[in-house]
């Protein structure tokens, strides 16, 4: 089918059990996956100018979720992304031209990610199928 | 009936409906699917308040009106089960009348089912009630614990990509 799947690593799962059956089932679908993992500052990060801070947070979400598509034998790179998310995946999409989006959220960061608007925003500018799923906060 | 296994679809008959069991088919060939399609009751839609009628006379009719929807949303949903067993897939409808919204009955319909992911289309069945329907996948992406795919029609066009 030659899928191309671009995964927005918002956050990572606990570990590859943890992905919800209809995920893994994309997973294993996919010719190709690319990770982004947005630097996603937080507010204080920004007072503090510690986007460093964030910087290594995505680097550290980045290796594990490629720790996790290795164990289920998707071969996968990744990249960290701009702060805004938007544009992360904007220049990933640009990058990779991917068939398909998924965008991979912490239950508690889901109510951020809707404050901010960025789950409708994302479905308004992407022309690809998305999927959001939430993770566990186990 | 129910089964982590199972994709729900929620179908309107819209050219994203049709779109997600293209992609239901591309990306989920082996799992079962449910054609969900739902229309809003009476209740739902305002128009409860039958004006000047006798209340006896007010509730028949509305209940004649509901189990109209209510036949409505399950032709709709075999039409869209049809429409996914014709690409290769394993199908049943399931057509509900819901007394809230649209999305909350397909968020509601999914845990029922104990569903793998919910796939919606992105806007509705006309563009006079895209602004409406697009709201849906909108609420159910916002309000499911499942993953939710949401997938566009080949004549909607993005703002950039």
């Amino acid at each position: 089918m030659g899928a191309r799947l671009l995964i927005a690593a918002g956050e990572a799962a606990s570990g590859s059990d943890a992905l919800p059956v209809g995920i893994r089932t994309l997973i294993d679908a996919a010719d190709e996956i690319m990770v982004v993992a947005p630097r996603l500052p937080g507010r204080l990060d920004w007072l503090a100018s510690a986007t460093d801070a964030a910087t290594e947070r995505a680097d550290e979400r980045l290796a594990v979720v490629l720790g996790h598509l290795d164990e289920l034998g998707a071969d996968a790179s990744g990249r960290i992304g701009a702060d805004d998310p938007l544009l992360a995946l904007e220049d990933a999409i640009r990058a990779f031209s991917p068939d398909h989006l998924l965008v991979a959220l912490r239950g508690g960061d889901r109510a951020g990610w809707q404050e901010r608007g960025l789950l409708d925003a994302i479905l308004e500018r992407f022309d690809i199928p998305v999927t959001v799923f939430e993770l566990s906060s186990e | 009936m129910a089964s982590a296994e199972t994709v729900l679809l929620a179908y309107d008959g819209s050219e994203s409906a049709q779109a997600a069991i293209q992609q239901a088919a591309n990306l989920f060939p082996d799992r079962p699917l449910f054609v969900l399609s739902v229309a809003r009751s009476v209740a739902a839609t305002g128009s409860a308040s039958i004006a000047g009628l006798p209340a006896d006379i007010a509730g028949e009719a509305i209940s004649r009106l509901n189990e109209e929807a209510q036949r409505q949303a399950e032709a709709l949903a075999d039409e869209g089960a049809m429409a996914a067993e014709a690409v290769g897939l394993e199908a049943t409808a399931v057509g509900v009348l819901s007394d809230r919204t649209v999305w909350g009955a397909i968020v509601r319909v999914a845990e029922e089912k104990n569903v793998a992911a919910v796939m919606v289309g992105s806007r509705g069945r006309s563009d006079l009630r895209s602004a409406l329907l697009g709201s849906v996948s909108s609420g159910v992406i916002h309000h499911s614990d499942r993953p939710v795919m949401v997938v566009r029609g080949p004549s909607v066009s993005a703002g950039s990509s």
